[in-house]
């Protein structure tokens, strides 16, 4: 159905005879909506792979134009899996590099337009759109000084590509997401010690593993780790991560999820994997009991720290947690079910944690407090995007 | 034991071979001289010449003071051969003893990962795999005369015990009816005993298994001659291959578990056990049995159960000669009580029950007959179970009433009888509106039956493992009920693990936590966190990732079974390689048979690829560990009010009562 909620895409696409790209696009948000692409990483490589199709094959004379697809099929995918953040946040990111260029592009304009708008060029370059104080909050937007600035420019024809750029933005993500582990790993191995005993909730974060093969490995560092069973929707992958880790000679411990609280007391610290952060610091994890778990460490004065790659940061806030958090079905809780007298179940899949549970992330870039997270997120995203489905200044201005 | 047999043996055998070994040395550098060092010696460098010379010279001597002394160098020829003969012994058995020793290094690194896999978290702690091989070594030892075994040749042959005993066939009144499996007599087995004690005790871990696995079969009454009797240890001397945890006995152990007959610690524990396996009551061994399988769960049906079972042993019990019932009843008792403790550490209430009736078996006036003292200890026994369970239930479903109000929601977690009938009271004869979420959690499940049982009543249910606790707690939920192990004299609360984390994320939501139990809960042991002391619960039942709890899953196909049976097919494999190579020189038919093989393989493959699971070889990763711990301690903080049949009241004043009622609890 939310093919058709946004009807001005697809009917684009049509007349622009891009056909194929609805199949495309179509296909990707059947694959989300049945789940068949698992994991933030490979759905975000998968989106950008999309994106990559989408910007050769779209046409547009002006990026705006470009910019307003993009957000088109950024709301699409959302609403076909409003749990798959990642989605948003790499489309985001792209809208977020279009819009620096189409910055600086203004900016050169203005340049070249005369020494009148020096000031703001200056202006434009060094401040983000971000609200930094309340003098700017009083402020017009500059969006919309540079769209002036654009729309009277308009007709000129644009000297950057921005096809061009639009791509080497994508390729520039595959890089960052491919190369995430290594940034993560470096900021990770100090944090543990010799001879700590780690608890992971998070047994499918990948990250997770690498960073602890690596620190055993790579730093020597000999350390015990306790896995929680998530039992009963991650309950294999726990196993299989366990074993992993056991083959590289760490010593592991599968526990019931259960024995958290009882094992807390001895643990170092709790490591956990992330599905997406928030602005707020808070997170979600793919694996249900994690929130639990890191009340239970909260209790115990048990630092926690989550790993996430930089395309997991979302620069949404988590309003409503019951909307981000995903349910499951009963059959995996309850596998006979006395038909007279049936019962209802809860299968809870994800789980969000809150920001206060949560002592550090670590990220690509570095480690940050969740009080912190906020302005990593403006660093790589535009205040205008991050609701798509609000009419930005900028269109509203080009309709205008 | 076996090995320790084994050991012994080898260890005998090397002395004597050692010493012939250094003149061996001698020998060969003797024989050497003779050919073909000579012709190497030319190749090699200037100063292994010179040696070699050297030697030749002294070789020469040598053989010049033996011809001196009258022997002819025909006769030296002869003494060569046979002293090449004799090398070639020593190599063989050198070979032999290298095996041997390989052997052993396989088994001690096997062993090595044994005692690797006690976590050092809970080294302390007594592993259910210790716990039941003593079990199943004493087990069979003592009941289940009439069963069938698994053989190494795979065949099943009566057991020599059943042979010998089993005449008598011991049906415990009530109790054992209860349990689908009839007990068989067990005090003739002193005929067995009577046999070498090495065969007693390899039937013993035959036995055990059929216990063990759970693979009950169905137990015959007819007697079996001596001419069987006779067969069936023949057949044991045969079977007595690697297998054999004793020398003589081959059993369907599998090899993970015979490890655990190596520790010493076990053997004089199991030893002990068995020396006074003739004291040991059928009732006892198999309430020992239904414990060890969960088919008995909850402190306070393993305390009913085992006052039921205690009546029956006092029942039966006969004093000895020369002794006094109060003096010798107890000491009876502690035997039957050292066996159920192997099942699973005694529950408080059943310690705190025990307490009790040795301290009434001790007040008895040894006037008494023993007719009426053994009946008034039953009455006793049943009193004390009515007042101490029956009636503190019922005070406290009437007490918990108060705190329940119309219209709420409680969570319950896992399952307790007291809470459930505080529930059912509460919706049924009080008519309120309640809403109950149970919280269940892996491995055992006990929620599910709980569930069952609120929602057969019409209340409405809904179910959640522990992983969904952080949804189910955001429901508007108004009580956390809990039931209860045990509480510590410190106010801590020992209970299922899970129940802390639940008080725990109750008393961060300020939701109140009310936990009812029984003041025969209380204990006067303080602990302070759930590591310290634990029980150990088998880690096999978290490999498997299902919804089985392990009592379907024991019922279903024996764990130990299951283990032998992959062991055997293994070495069936093997063996049908090797036998398989040996015909493919032989014939080239063989190919066929061996295509038909190999498909049925693939579909035996493909079946068990079904049941396959991720772990299914934890045992052999050095660095892996499971831990199934079965409690956790919840702080007294997260506690609002602990329920009893004597009021509610604060954790902090379980000592209190514990003081103040001494007398009665």
């Amino acid at each position: 159905m939310s093919q058709f909620s946004n009807p001005s895409l697809r009917e684009l696409n049509n007349a622009n005879g891009n056909n194929e790209l609805n199949v495309i696009i179509d296909t990707f948000i059947a694959k989300l909506k049945r789940k068949q692409i698992v994991g933030s990483y490979a759905i975000a490589l998968e989106t950008l792979q999309l994106l990559k199709r989408f910007t050769s094959a779209a046409r547009w004379t002006h990026v705006t134009e470009l910019i307003t697809q993009l957000r088109a099929l950024g709301l699409q995918l959302e609403r076909a899996q409003p749990t798959a953040f990642t989605c948003g946040n790499i489309i985001r990111r792209l809208l977020g590099v279009l819009r620096d260029e189409m910055e600086e592009e203004a900016q050169e304009i203005a340049n070249e337009n005369g020494m009148n708008d020096n000031n703001n060029g200056n202006n434009s370059s060094t401040s983000e759109p971000l609200i930094s104080s309340m003098f700017n909050l009083l402020q017009k937007p500059e969006e919309v000084q540079t769209v002036t600035k654009l729309l009277s420019s308009r007709n000129k024809k644009t000297k950057t590509d921005f096809r061009q750029i639009a791509i080497q933005g994508i390729k520039d993500l595959i890089d960052e997401i491919t190369n995430i582990d290594d940034g993560i790993q470096q900021i990770a191995i100090d944090l543990i010690h010799d001879h700590e005993l780690l608890l992971t909730p998070t047994p499918e974060s990948k990250t997770v593993l690498k960073f602890l093969i690596r620190a055993r490995e790579r730093a020597h560092r000999t350390f015990t780790v306790l896995v929680t069973e998530g039992f009963p929707n991650n309950t294999d992958s726990a196993h299989e991560f366990a074993k992993k880790l056991a083959q590289h000679d760490i010593e592991t411990i599968i526990i019931p999820d259960s024995a958290v609280f009882a094992l807390m007391s001895r643990v170092g610290k709790v490591i956990i994997g992330t599905k997406a952060v928030f602005v707020n610091g808070g997170s979600i994890a793919s694996s249900s009991g994690v929130s639990t778990v890191c009340e239970c460490a909260r209790e115990f004065k048990t630092p926690v720290f989550a790993v996430a790659g930089l395309y997991k940061l979302s620069p949404l806030y988590p309003f409503n947690i019951e909307k981000s958090v995903e349910f499951g079905g009963s059959h995996e809780v309850l596998p006979r079910m006395d038909p007279d007298y049936r019962l209802d179940a809860v299968n809870k899949t994800t789980a969000y944690v809150p920001p206060e549970n949560i002592d550090i992330y670590i990220t690509n870039i570095g480690g940050f407090a969740p009080s912190f997270i906020y302005r990593i997120a403006w660093d790589n995203y535009k205040q205008v995007d991050v609701h798509l489905d609000n009419k930005s200044p900028l269109e509203k201005s080009v309709k205008a | 034991m076996s090995e320790n047999n084994t050991e012994k043996q080898a260890s005998l055998t090397p002395p004597p071979v050692e010493p012939p070994k250094e003149q061996t040395d001698e020998k060969n550098s003797k024989k050497d001289e003779t050919t073909p060092v000579v012709a190497d010696g030319e190749k090699k460098l200037s100063n292994k010449e010179l040696k070699e010379l050297k030697k030749q010279e002294k070789a020469a001597k040598r053989a010049a003071k033996k011809q001196a002394s009258g022997i002819s160098i025909e006769q030296q020829q002869q003494q060569a051969q046979a002293k090449r003969e004799k090398k070639k012994q020593q190599q063989q058995r050198e070979l032999q003893k290298k095996e041997a020793k390989l052997k052993k290094a396989n088994n001690q690194n096997t062993n090595t990962t044994q005692t690797v896999k006690k976590t050092s978290l809970f080294s302390h702690l007594e592993t259910t795999e210790e716990r039941r091989a003593s079990v199943l070594a004493i087990t069979s030892a003592v009941s289940n005369p009439k069963t069938s075994r698994i053989t190494a040749a795979g065949l099943m042959i009566p057991m020599v015990a059943s042979a010998i005993s089993g005449s008598r066939i011991y049906t415990t009144s009530s109790f054992a009816k209860s349990i689908s499996t009839p007990q068989n007599g067990s005090k003739s087995n002193n005929v067995t005993r009577t046999s070498t004690a090495s065969s007693s005790t390899t039937q013993a871990s035959v036995n055990v298994i059929n216990a063990a696995a759970g693979a009950t079969t169905t137990p015959t009454t007819d007697i079996t001659s001596t001419k069987d009797i006779a067969k069936t240890l023949a057949t044991i001397s045969l079977d007595s291959d690697e297998y054999a945890v004793v020398p003589g006995i081959s059993s369907i152990v599998p090899r993970t578990m015979e490890q655990n007959f190596e520790s010493q610690q076990l053997i004089s524990s199991v030893k002990e056990l068995l020396l006074n396996k003739d004291l040991i009551h059928p009732a006892i061994s198999l309430l020992t049995t239904n414990i060890a399988h969960y088919k008995i769960v909850g402190s306070i049906p393993r305390c009913i159960a085992m006052l039921e079972a205690f009546q029956i042993v006092i029942n039966d019990y006969q004093t000895p000669k020369g002794t006094t019932l109060s003096r010798n009843l107890t000491n009876y008792l502690s035997h039957q009580i050292d066996i159920l403790k192997k099942a699973r550490p005694l529950s408080v209430t059943m310690g705190n029950a025990i307490r009790w009736l040795k301290q009434e078996i001790s007040h008895i006036d040894p006037s008494v007959s023993d007719k009426v003292a053994k009946k008034e200890l039953c009455e006793m026994i049943a009193q004390f179970a009515k007042e101490k369970i029956e009636l503190a239930d019922q005070l406290i479903i009437e007490n918990a009433s108060h705190h329940i109000e119309d219209a709420t929601t409680i969570v319950v977690y896992g399952s307790s009888k007291v809470i459930a009938d505080i529930i059912i009271h509460n919706a049924l004869t009080l008519k309120k509106n309640i809403k109950v979420i149970v919280v269940d959690s892996r491995p055992l499940f006990e929620g599910r039956s709980m569930a069952n049982k609120l929602r057969k009543k019409g209340i409405n249910v809904v179910y959640a493992l522990i992983t969904s606790l952080d949804a189910v707690i955001n429901m508007n939920v108004d009580y956390v009920l809990l039931g209860a192990h045990s509480i510590l004299s410190n106010g801590f609360l020992y209970s299922r693990a899970g129940t802390a984390m639940i008080a725990m994320s109750a008393n961060r939501r300020n939701i109140p936590v009310l936990v009812c139990c029984e003041s025969l809960k209380f204990s006067q042991r303080v602990q302070l966190d759930s590591v310290t002391y634990n029980e150990l619960a088998d880690p096999n039942d978290l490999v498997s990732v299902d919804f089985k709890s392990p009592v379907e899953r024991l019922a279903n196909e024996g764990a130990l079974l299951k283990q032998f049976i992959k062991e055997r097919k293994e070495v069936k494999k093997k063996q049908e390689e090797i036998s398989n190579k040996s015909k493919g020189k032989a014939n080239n038919n063989g190919g066929k048979n061996g295509n038909k093989k190999n498909d049925v393989k693939d579909v035996n493959n493909n079946e068990e690829s079904k049941n396959v699971n991720v772990l299914d070889d934890w045992q052999n990763l050095q660095s892996l560990n499971i831990v199934n711990i079965l409690y956790d301690l919840t702080p007294p903080e997260y506690i609002k009010k602990v329920i009893t049949e004597f009021g509610s009241l604060p954790p902090s004043s379980v000592p209190v009562i514990l003081r103040e009622y001494k007398g009665s609890a």
